[in-house]
């Protein structure tokens, strides 16, 4: 959990299963939902994010933490040490590792990249469910998604058919 | 962890309707989500191979769909046909490649909604009928890169009409709200088609012919009376136009690039715009002399012009004057208030320059060899560019006396005047001279002396005599 510093302004953000972090502003408003808060004054206290658990939310603020611009991230390294390009690079391999998590985790964090509006982390956790349905059979969609068939044969008899085109 | 209808919306609004049809072949949750109707407003089957039954289907479930894709899709012109009487909400509709025949245009009508039509790449009609789109609501209509003989539009409200590049021999136009007309690189319609065509529109305010190898100035004459709105006008790559006795008052962007027939004579007709922004010469071989006063001219262009050896523009609102490659030009005089920077790189036969251009902050004239001493009257005080900041001579190599006493100018570069014997600046706000590679130079002299000047490489100090 980050500590106060310095000069930097800090805002407690809640879990509603009663867990407290407290980030930086500028890491919070990665946030586009927490900066339009913030920037109508409805955070001079804590806020209490809704339905998204301690556990997702920890890894939301690591997420925000990674991508803030540079200047204020705590532990980064100074973006004028590092080319730009390489840092995306590096942003790059972080990502692909952050996104290495089970599947029920994976929908949790688009819900609240969703609710949290914040576009980076929504690409990059709806990517994979997108390249699942875009790459593999119906039947590896259902394995992989792990969605129950319950249509019955006759009726996935004729489903198929009509969608016969985006099969092929 | 089952995902939410929500959840599930927000990731089917990032997948393809190929990939929609698929996630809804998973289970009936999804089937529900997939077929919301925020997804299907705009069918974009282009280049896939979808099934007449597949087709049909989908039109008959979503009926509110607005716009419509079927470019480079197999048999589209039978999947419309089929289709369209469940398509009446249809507003874009998008064709390409393959054939299309009378029964399709004649299917439109049916699509009452419809206002843009777009045909690319398309062999239309039978080859020898005519093709004819009549249709009430049209706005817009590209047929674009098409293979067909003869070409009827009967569109009342069409706005907008682009045939550009397709290969007609006949046109007939009866669309008269038309404002813009395009037959760029329609080489087949002969003159007299496109004099037909242009003239039947009278409230025409763009019409492109550029490449349109047969139009002649007759042409232009009659578009003139017949179009008293046309604003824009490109009739580039015409090489038997020389616009004499052309009178266009209303027009306000004019191309005319590459028209061998351009000369020096084109240019009074050309003053006829009295309201004219924009003049595109590059390339007319044949042209040598431009000389315009227009009130209003904002922008020049005059690329590769071999004979092309003096020009003389006067307009208050001159802003842009794009001048390269014109290796005999001898003579510039400009004249403007709003010209802010002046390029003239490489004009090897340029001797004669005049400006009287008072808020010029900006002059580049790199390698124009043919520059004599004279220039330096032109860039001191007095000389017509009062507001002077940075001025290039770069390998003016015929510069052997340098005289400059200017009191805007903040950076001079002369890198590359290996002529240059005498070096005299009084410029007090003078902050950086450039004079890299000047080896001849024996004399040079700054005033104010104690100037914190930049001399980049300087040549060896001892040789000057600094007071």
């Amino acid at each position: 959990m980050a500590t106060r510093e310095a000069g930097k302004k800090m805002i407690m953000l809640k879990s509603p299963d009663g867990m407290e972090f407290e980030v930086e502003e500028a890491v919070a408003m990665e946030s586009q939902t927490i900066r339009k808060m913030i920037e109508d004054d409805c955070a001079d206290t804590a806020i209490l994010i809704p339905n998204i658990n301690s556990k997702i939310l920890s890894r939301v603020i690591e997420y925000c933490n990674k991508h803030v611009p540079t200047t204020g991230a705590t532990g980064a390294a100074a973006s004028d040490t590092v080319a730009p390009a390489a840092l995306a690079e590096d942003l790059k391999i972080w990502d692909a590792e952050f996104i290495k998590v089970n599947r029920a985790t994976r929908f949790n964090l688009i819900q609240a990249a969703s609710y949290l509006n914040i576009k980076g982390l929504l690409d990059l956790t709806s990517q994979t469910t997108i390249d699942t349905i875009s790459d593999n059979s119906l039947e590896e969609i259902r394995s992989f998604l792990s969605t129950k068939n319950d249509y019955l044969p006759e009726e996935e008899q004729t489903i198929r058919r009509e969608n016969q085109w985006a099969f092929q | 962890m089952d995902l939410s209808d929500d959840l599930l919306h927000l990731i089917f609004s990032f997948l393809c309707q190929k990939d929609l049809c698929r996630a809804g072949a998973a289970c009936k949750q999804w089937q529900s989500a997939s077929m919301h109707e925020d997804f299907w407003k705009y069918l974009k089957f282009e280049n896939t191979r979808i099934s007449l039954q597949n087709f049909v289907n989908i039109c008959h479930r979503y009926q509110n769909v607005t716009n419509l894709n079927l470019s480079g899709v197999l048999s589209a012109e039978s999947l419309v046909i089929e289709a369209i009487t469940f398509l009446r909400h249809l507003k874009t509709l998008i064709m390409g490649k393959g054939q299309l025949g009378e029964t399709f245009f004649q299917a439109l009508a049916e699509c009452p909604l419809l206002n843009t039509l777009t045909v690319s790449d398309a062999s239309l009609g039978s080859g020898i009928q005519e093709v004819t789109v009549n249709h009430d609501g049209l706005r817009e209509l590209q047929i674009v890169k098409c293979r067909a003989l003869r070409v009827s539009i009967r569109c009342h409200q069409l706005r907008i009409l682009s045939l550009r590049r397709t290969g007609m021999a006949h046109v007939s136009l009866n669309c008269p709200q038309l404002l813009e007309l395009d037959f760029q690189s329609c080489h087949k319609l002969s003159d007299t088609a496109i004099r037909q065509a242009a003239t039947a529109c009278p409230l025409l305010a763009s019409l492109d012919m550029s490449s349109c190898s047969c139009v002649t100035d007759e042409t232009l004459r009659e578009i003139a009376n017949a179009c008293q709105n046309l604003s824009v006008l490109d009739a580039s790559n015409c090489p038997n136009i020389s616009f004499e006795s052309v009178k266009l008052p209303m027009l306000v962007d004019l191309r005319l690039s590459s028209c061998e027939g351009i000369t020096s004579a084109s240019m009074g007709a050309v003053c006829f715009s009295r309201i004219l922004e924009a003049l595109q010469l590059d390339n007319c071989s044949l042209l040598t002399s431009v000389s315009l006063d227009l009130p209003h001219l904002k922008n020049i262009s005059l690329v590769h012009l071999r004979k092309f050896a003096d020009l003389n523009l006067r307009s208050p609102v001159l802003s842009y004057i794009k001048v390269s490659r014109c290796s005999a030009l001898r003579c510039v005089t400009i004249t403007s208030n709003a010209l802010k920077k002046l390029v003239l790189q490489k004009q090897e036969s340029l001797c004669n320059l005049s400006l009287q251009c008072h808020n010029l902050i900006d002059v580049d004239l790199s390698d124009c060899e043919s520059l004599t001493n004279e220039i330096c009257k032109v860039f001191s005080d007095g000389g017509g560019c009062p507001m002077l900041r940075s001025l290039i001579l770069d390998n003016c190599e015929s510069l052997s006396v340098v005289e400059l006493n200017n009191s805007s100018l903040v950076n001079l570069s002369l890198a590359g005047c290996r002529s240059m014997t005498f070096l005299k600046l009084a410029c007090p706000k003078l902050q950086v001279v450039i004079l890299d590679g000047c080896d001849h130079l024996e004399r040079a002299s700054f005033c104010p002396a104690n100037q914190p000047y930049v001399l980049r490489k300087m040549y060896n100090r001892d040789s000057l005599h600094k007071r």
